[in-house]
């Protein structure tokens, strides 16, 4: 016997997740401390190098992170490592409706790093737990090693960023669906998740570049934030706007 | 004088009664126009002779030339017809339909007697057609003893092995699946079946690689009497055309389509329930079958040529989407071909050969997001069996499989880990693959039926080989039957069962060549009683251990670390079918566990329904209109609890975990309940019938949990609850 999993089942529980859920709940609202993603410089490494990552989470107004690295060793596909925090790199970006809070923290490659042939890298996982406002937000994330010299390195070395096209930093939203669309500079060609934020009211399809923000029951000054990675090489950036629903 | 005489004989003439008149009467059956023989007619005045139609219906009779009254028709199971004389006057020939009569609850249909099985349970189509899930006849062992099942799936789990450790066969030809995956359907229609036996363990020497049990569907072997055409409109499902005609005494052909229109109405059912309007699925599937059966004083020979698809395309917003559009693409098309045959002979009064050849070709194309898996199989098969009579109390059976299957793979996915309950498909590392192999596998077996006095003993052996990994074996197995009285039959069954594991996991690149036969050990032991004519109840009890299952290994890939307890207690009782009525209990207590290696404890199985009861019947209210339905109640099914939750932030999104101490399964959903009813009408025309079923599936006290669904962070849990209740309707035109 093996066990198994019903791919019709599968796909009822997602046509089925997607099609309801309340306001409140929906991934892309933001009404408590939220993990965003982490930006790694160099995006991918090799062995014996140190790595700085950026790691953000957006918060409600008014609370601050408490942050702590963990060993998550549990998973099967990449060995942990343990991240070094750096002192006073907090940072707290302040928007209307919440803040972008980022720390930096150092990773450091072991000095052998054993590299299968197929698919040619090695990963390494990483943990931190944020706290805020009696919420708990544990972050992994997965960090390529290639072997000194791979083409890799150079292709996904830098220049990964997004902007948001609309809408506009200080725009105004005036329709019950305003347009938003994302801008992303990704010269290394990889696919792309994409991931949209808001303060209030939903986003009609988080994963979509171009897509709606349903304003029907949102009035006031709000903020609209966009997430991006390389699905390869774990890239990421991120940009976030205030705008005002009147 | 002679004009006197003239006058007189003209006005005896004229005062006498007028000649009689010869008519051809011809009686059919009203609802098919089939001519029916032997019908009784009785003219009133006439000598007290009996007439009787004959093979096409037809008498001749002297309708009295003057006089009221009414010829009457009698055959029995039709009802009387009586026809006023003054009707067939001046007629040369008449045509009378006669009714079925209302159904009779005197005469119990026996089927032949069969090689005695300790846990199979036959169910005739006409049973099986009724109060099946969806009417169809191969889903009827959901409602049988020894197994759990969900509605949402046609799959069976028998006494705690899975789906894919039963066999599935189409009389001796083994397919992978013998149902529909979107309509739930069988992929043979009723009309070409005769009966569905399920065996639920224990079974004879004759079946291998299987651990679980056995579901045949057995062809039909009656020769049709006269040509028959049959349309069938399931709403909302699928519609079908079935067609047969004999082609002499013994043999007939049949053909058949159908074809699914789900994919047209879903839509709008999506749209009415809300659903967003970037959601698009398509289901459909489909079916076309040929069938030639020719029977022989000697045996038979039958063939059949089916094709089968199921598929499932679905586009929708999902957060698994890679795409600028945020949307995530599913298809899924599975296709079964077959070519089968089954010649059999009495070759002398001691022996008999039965040979099914048989050739299929199965594909599986799975595209979800960018993973891509696409498998097939061509095998060619022939199974063998010579039966010998030894003495009156002696038959010995010699059987030989041999097959030859070439599997195709081209795969870009991930290495499954079935032992994780929450693996992350997107995480893990992709392996692509492209690989064409062949290999056989060959069998034989050999058993003996063997009555010693009250006691008929079964020892068998199958012995095997399959160069898939190069790995032999051999299953002793022995059922025993003592009769204890005329009513009263204890059953028992040991053997060893052994079942390859799937392709995959003997894949070098997703599995391990050096896996070995998963094997199971079943014991039961029961006693069936007959209650009369009517009645029949049988209980028993198994104890099945399965081991060397196949799980997954951080070095090796798979392994045969897993193995599997399963025990319990089925009751069944069965009222036998009689023309009016027909049904049955069956009530199974199991307890199912499982572990991955024997450094852990058992734990829940991931198939455990402790307590499962079913009741189904079927109720002839008159000769043309029949009620019934089943009532389902299961305990819930178990699910692995969400302890905590991280955030990846290379994929934005959030995946569940579990406690170090926490056992997979741990937790359970709530009782299951559902009740389906259902009311058939037959209308009858001359020459065709119109028979419209309705019903009503998925009535519940409140819509049953069927399973569990988390907010995105996996800090809420709720029931995903099943369909509210769902009338259908299905006309069947039998022309």
């Amino acid at each position: 016997m093996r066990r198994a999993a019903s791919f019709f089942a599968l796909l009822a529980a997602s046509t089925w997740a997607v099609s309801c859920d309340d306001a409140a709940d929906r991934f892309e609202a933001v009404n408590k401390l939220r993990a965003l993603g982490v930006a790694a410089n160099p995006v991918v490494g090799t062995a014996a190098s140190t790595v700085a990552l950026t790691i953000y989470a957006a918060v409600p107004l008014g609370q601050s992170v408490t942050v702590e690295p963990f060993v998550d060793d549990a998973s099967k596909f990449a060995p942990p490592v343990t991240l070094a925090v750096e002192p006073g790199s907090e940072a707290y970006e302040e928007h209307t409706q919440f803040r972008i809070f980022s720390l930096r923290a150092t990773l450091t490659v072991p000095p052998i790093v054993p590299i299968p042939p197929a698919p040619g890298f090695a990963r390494l996982r990483y943990g931190i737990t944020f706290r805020a406002g009696g919420e708990v937000e544990k972050i992994v994330g997965t960090f390529l090693v290639y072997p000194a010299g791979d083409p890799a390195i150079a292709r996904f070395g830098s220049g990964f960023a997004v902007d948001i096209t609309a809408p506009t930093q200080g725009a105004t939203v005036s329709d019950d669906e305003a347009p938003m669309i994302a801008s992303i500079h990704n010269p290394a060609g990889e696919k792309v998740r994409v991931g949209w934020y808001v303060s209030s009211g939903k986003v009609k399809n988080r994963r979509a570049r171009a897509t709606n923000w349903l304003t029907k029951d949102v009035k006031g000054s709000e903020t609209v934030l966009l997430t991006a990675r390389g699905l390869s090489s774990g890239a990421f950036a991120l940009k976030a706007y205030d705008v005002n629903v009147p | 004088m002679l004009s006197k005489l003239f006058a007189v004989l003209l006005a005896l003439a004229f005062a006498s009664p007028a000649f009689a008149q010869e008519l051809t009467l011809k009686v059919l059956a009203k609802g098919s126009g089939i001519p029916v023989s032997r019908v009784e007619i009785k003219i009133p005045g006439a000598s007290g002779e009996k007439l009787y139609t004959d093979k096409a219906g037809q008498a001749k009779i002297t309708v009295p030339a003057a006089g009221d009254g009414e010829i009457e028709l009698y055959r029995h199971s039709y009802e009387t017809l009586k026809i006023p004389i003054a009707d067939l006057r001046g007629k040369a020939e008449f045509e009378a339909y006669v009714y079925p009569a209302s159904p009779s609850d005197n005469e119990v249909l026996i089927r032949g007697a069969k090689r005695p099985e300790t846990s199979r349970k036959t169910i005739s189509v006409q049973e099986a057609a009724k109060v099946a899930p969806g009417g169809d006849p191969a889903q009827v062992p959901k409602l049988l003893p020894g197994v759990q099942s969900n509605s949402f799936q046609p799959d069976i789990i028998v006494r705690g092995s899975g789906p894919n450790d039963s066999r599935y066969l189409i009389d001796e030809w083994s397919v992978p699946i013998i149902f529909h995956s979107v309509g739930g359907i069988s992929i043979l229609p009723d009309q070409l079946l005769s009966d569905v036996e399920f065996s639920s363990g224990g079974f004879g020497a004759q079946y291998g690689n299987a651990t679980g049990g056995v579901v045949a569907l057995r062809t039909k072997n009656e020769v049709p009497e006269q040509p028959k055409l049959e349309f069938r409109v399931n709403v909302p499902i699928y519609s079908g055309l079935y067609y047969e005609r004999p082609l002499d005494e013994k043999s007939f052909i049949a053909a058949s389509a159908r074809r699914s229109y789900i994919e047209k109405i879903l839509p709008f059912v999506l749209k009415a329930a809300g659903a967003e309007d970037s959601l698009t699925v398509t289901p459909l599937f489909g079916d076309e079958h040929l069938y030639y059966f020719q029977g022989r004083d000697d045996g038979h020979l039958k063939v059949l040529g089916m094709h089968a698809y199921d598929g499932l395309r679905a586009v929708f917003d999902s957060e698994f989407s890679d795409d600028e559009d945020g949307r995530a693409r599913f298809s899924i098309l599975d296709r079964v071909c077959l070519i089968g045959a089954e010649y059999r002979k009495v070759l002398d009064k001691d022996w008999s050969v039965t040979v099914s050849p048989y050739v299929n070709d199965v594909q599986r194309k799975i595209d979800i997001t960018q993973n891509r898996i696409h498998i097939g199989a061509r095998s060619a098969v022939v199974v063998a069996e010579l039966t010998r009579r030894l003495s009156k109390s002696e038959r010995l059976f010699l059987g030989t499989e041999l097959g030859y299957i070439r599997g195709t793979a081209d795969v870009y996915a991930p290495q499954p880990d079935f032992s994780d309950p929450f693996f992350d498909f997107e995480e893990a590392p992709k392996i692509k693959t492209r690989v064409t192999r062949d290999y056989r596998n060959i069998a034989a077996w050999i058993s003996l039926d063997q009555e010693l006095g009250p006691v008929t003993l079964t020892p068998g052996v199958r012995a095997f080989h399959t160069t898939q990994m190069e790995r032999s074996g051999a299953d002793p197995r022995l059922a025993a039957r003592f009769t204890i009285d005329a009513n009263n039959t204890l059953k028992s069954a040991v053997g060893q069962y052994s079942q390859l594991p799937e392709p995959r996991d003997t894949n070098p690149d997703f599995g391990n060549p050096k896996l070995k036969f998963i094997r199971s050990n079943h014991y039961i032991l029961g006693v069936e009683t007959k209650w009369g004519d009517r009645w029949l109840t049988e209980f028993q009890t198994f104890y099945k251990r399965t081991f060397a299952l196949v799980r997954t290994d951080p070095k090796t890939k798979t392994d045969n670390d897993g193995d599997l307890l399963a025990a319990g207690f089925e009751a069944f009782v069965r009222r036998n079918l009689t023309e009016q009525l027909f049904g049955w209990l069956s009530y199974t207590y199991s307890r199912n566990k499982e572990r991955d290696s024997d450094q852990e404890t058992y734990a829940n199985s991931q198939y455990d329904q402790t307590h499962v009861l079913n009741l189904a019947g079927n109720y002839k209210l008159s000769a043309v209109w029949d009620f019934g339905g089943r009532l389902v109640y299961h305990t819930g099914d178990t699910y692995t609890k969400v302890d905590d939750a991280v955030y990846n932030a290379n994929l934005d999104k959030y995946q569940p975990r579990t406690a170090p101490e926490s056992r997979n399964f741990n937790g359970r959903l709530p009782s299951y309940h559902e009740l389906d009813l259902y009311t058939s009408y037959d209308f009858l025309y001359d020459s065709w019938k119109l028979t419209a079923r309705t019903g009503v599936e998925f009535i519940a006290v409140k819509q049953q949990a069927v399973g569990i669904q988390n907010n995105y962070d996996f800090s809420k849990e709720e029931y995903f609850e099943n369909l509210p209740p769902i009338p259908y309707i299905e006309l069947r035109g039998v022309l």
